[in-house]
């Protein structure tokens, strides 16, 4: 179906596996109006198609792999695609975002998203390029990791450039953690690799030489520079994630009390120096990379066995160190890249090793494994990858293993995913946005106020004052910016640079001081978003559409379709059970302050999610009301 | 004798990763360091101090055995 909007190839790819057949999935302009694109785009066509009988591991879990209209481009940091499906790990919607090329070359093809339904009768991997879908044997490729499988499909190609993603053996053996990877990058999250898994497809490659027309070229190009000399000149994205990445946050979670330690019993580890990011980048730091089109530049390459591999995040750094007790920086990098090769997502397959260590510790479950003593961890994960011994039990995720040994209160997760690294007790509206994130205990999800709250900007962070209305805010401008087809990186822009630099001036004192007062405002932008037929100076998204894409966009309108998506979602998770009592978080974190003489260091949950549930327009039980799902026109 | 310590681009610009230093207040711990690094003047300045491990005052004054750590804010995981 054609489009009237640039940016979009205008079809949508419908992939049979069962019947190896491929046809047109709807989508009209109208669509594109209301969804966007990414995650929204996703959930629509999902919510379309579920009916909350379905099973994550069955013909009926469909797999959307979607990208935005800004993606192939050239906007900054638009190198991005989701994946969404129904999450083996949470029995909800899931929905996961990468870097990478793949996204790209979908679009050069000729396609904004394409579908997987059914299941392969045979292993299976799968060549699209522009003229059609070849369905091809993999039971050379079964077993591989996930850089064999992509040099093996490189070898298998005539053509030299394409995208492509794949999974590894812990995908093949229906980890519930088992991520996506594609090139260096994964889709890690909410177990979708199973799903490829059960669905015998190895992996997917994709190739064209198709463009996404640029509705004004001449003010497009002006913008992509103006934006990319902002992002540039910003402290964040210019400066501090080009040169410590993500790992760059380690030191600063560690002085506020955030950084997950000993399954998150506290929030700071003694030995914090020795797997921080300044240490990763004096004594491990190859060079900083980026995905195409990124200037932020974010990732890191290191050296393990030799060779140049991507290095850790800050989750992979906090989970596989402090978290564990575990002090050996080489260790991490060595087991961040075992997991990628593997296919399995780092903060899963971290945070459920930690559960083990305390249960054993607490005599519930003996594992063998123990905080501090990790000399056996490659085994034990390359064993949960082919579901071996003890391996077998720890790919089910901590939320499985609690409810079967006992330790809930400690199995670190919200609705089956488990939490970031960040320790939430002295971080109140990060605690609610783990609670009540549509894809379970995830940090961006749930609105990343932690940015607001030592980390970045200095506010009051465990008074619950005005967190449920920026929850929603944050939220929702995230929920857009993925659906546009971009970084989430680029919102951390949205804060002036000067509020960083000078975090002891007056002004962002002043900043600080009056967040937890205007949460009145936050609601009232929340709730009419439609007056603010703006475009912010510091929000360069919302330009960018009309310039490259043709269609009306100001920020009320962009908040108003990430609102739309959030609910969404959220409808589709009340279709598969999920209510007010999903939104929770594990006792420790509510009801055991992390400073004893301190008794508002817990995440005063019950308080904020009401306050969330009005926000939002959700009844008591946390489902939208049918008057939100008409303002929002959803059906 | 202040333990101070340094993080952050901070930390990767000066090289300076842990020093002991003679100050009476913070004001001075800032200063005896932008004068030995005055290119990162700006750097320090934006630096959120900590005095054992707690948010202090910019104008604190500091005792011999207290452990000053200097990190400029950060975000974005």
């Amino acid at each position: 179906m054609e489009s009237k909007y640039c940016g979009y190839m205008g079809r949508v790819l419908c992939i049979d596996l069962t019947a190896q057949a491929v046809s047109d999935y709807p989508w009209s302009d109208r669509d594109r109006e209301l969804y966007l694109g990414g995650k929204i785009m996703a959930a629509k066509i999902l919510a379309d198609h579920f009916t909350g009988k379905e099973e994550p591991l069955s013909e009926e879990n469909w797999i959307v792999v979607s990208t935005g209209p800004l993606t192939g481009t050239g906007a900054p940091s638009s190198a991005r695609f989701n994946i969404s499906g129904l999450s083996p790990q949470t029995g909800i919607l899931a929905s996961s975002n990468c870097g990478g090329s793949f996204g790209i070359w979908l679009k050069r093809a000729g396609y904004d998203a394409l579908i997987l339904k059914g299941r392969c009768p045979e292993k299976t991997w799968i060549e699209i390029n522009e003229e059609q879908v070849l369905f091809h044997n993999a039971d050379d490729l079964w077993g591989t990791k996930t850089s064999e499988c992509q040099q093996a499909l490189a070898k298998k190609l005539t053509y030299k450039k394409f995208g492509k993603l794949c999974i590894g053996p812990a995908g093949e053996n229906l980890v519930r953690y088992a991520g996506i990877i594609s090139e260096e990058r994964a889709a890690g999250r909410t177990g979708l690799g199973s799903v490829l898994g059960w669905k015998n497809l190895k992996a997917i490659t994709v190739t064209g030489t198709k463009q996404a027309p640029i509705h004004n070229k001449e003010k497009t190009t002006a913008w992509i520079k103006k934006w990319t000399k902002y992002l540039t000149g910003h402290p964040l994205t210019g400066s501090q994630l080009p040169k410590l990445g993500t790992a760059g946050l380690v030191s600063s979670m560690q002085m506020r009390g955030l950084l997950s330690t000993k399954n998150y019993s506290a929030g700071q580890y003694e030995d914090f120096d020795k797997v921080s990011g300044e240490r990763l980048a004096e004594d491990f730091n190859i060079t900083n990379k980026g995905c195409l089109t990124c200037p932020i530049r974010c990732a890191r390459s290191v050296r393990v066995d030799g060779q140049a591999v991507k290095g850790p995040e800050l989750e992979t750094l906090g989970l596989l160190g402090g978290n564990i007790c575990n002090n050996d920086l080489q260790k991490i990098l060595e087991w961040n890249h075992q997991l990628d090769e593997l296919g399995m997502d780092t903060i899963s397959a971290a945070n459920t090793i930690a559960w083990a260590m305390e249960a054993g510790e607490k005599g519930l479950w003996d594992s063998g494994l123990r905080f501090g003593s990790c000399e056996e961890l490659s085994s034990i994960f390359d064993d949960i990858a082919h579901r071996r011994g003890i391996g077998n039990e720890l790919a089910e995720g901590s939320k499985r293993l609690s409810e079967k040994y006992g330790g809930k209160e400690f199995a670190m997760q919200a609705k089956g995913l488990e939490l970031a690294a960040y320790e939430p007790r002295k971080a109140a509206g990060q605690g609610l946005g783990y609670a009540v994130a549509n894809r379970g205990g995830c940090h961006l999800n749930g609105g990343y106020l932690v940015i607001l709250e030592g980390l970045g900007l200095n506010t009051n962070p465990t008074t619950p004052k005005a967190k449920a209305d920026f929850t929603m805010l944050f939220q929702d401008l995230m929920e857009c910016i993925s659906a546009s087809g971009q970084c989430l990186f680029t919102s951390y822009a949205f804060f002036p640079g000067f509020l960083l630099t000078k975090p002891n001036g007056i002004i962002t004192k002043a900043v600080n001081a009056a967040i937890p007062h205007i949460g009145w405002a936050v609601r009232f932008m929340n709730k009419c978003p439609l007056v603010l037929a703006i475009h912010l100076p510091v929000f360069h998204h919302t330009k960018m559409i009309p310039y490259a894409v043709g269609m009306k966009m100001n920020f009320g309108r962009y908040l108003r379709i990430g609102e739309r998506g959030y609910n969404l979602e959220r409808m589709v998770n009340c279709r598969f059970g999920i209510t007010a009592e999903n939104d929770k978080l594990p006792k420790r974190l509510t009801d055991t302050p992390q400073d004893p003489k301190d008794p508002t260091t817990k995440v005063p949950l019950e308080k904020m999610k009401k306050t969330y549930y009005q926000a939002r327009g959700w009844d008591k039980n946390g489902i939208p009301t049918q008057a939100t799902l008409k303002k929002l026109k959803i059906k | 004798m202040i333990t101070l310590r340094c993080f952050g681009l901070l930390r990767l610009e000066t090289g300076l990763k842990e020093a002991r230093m003679e100050a009476s207040d913070v004001p001075q711990l800032l200063k005896a360091l932008q004068d030995q690094f005055p290119r990162q003047r700006e750097l320090i300045r934006g630096s959120l101090v900590l005095v054992n491990g707690k948010s202090a005052n910019r104008r604190a004054k500091l005792s011999p055995e207290d452990r000053v750590d200097l990190f400029p804010p950060v975000a974005g995981g």
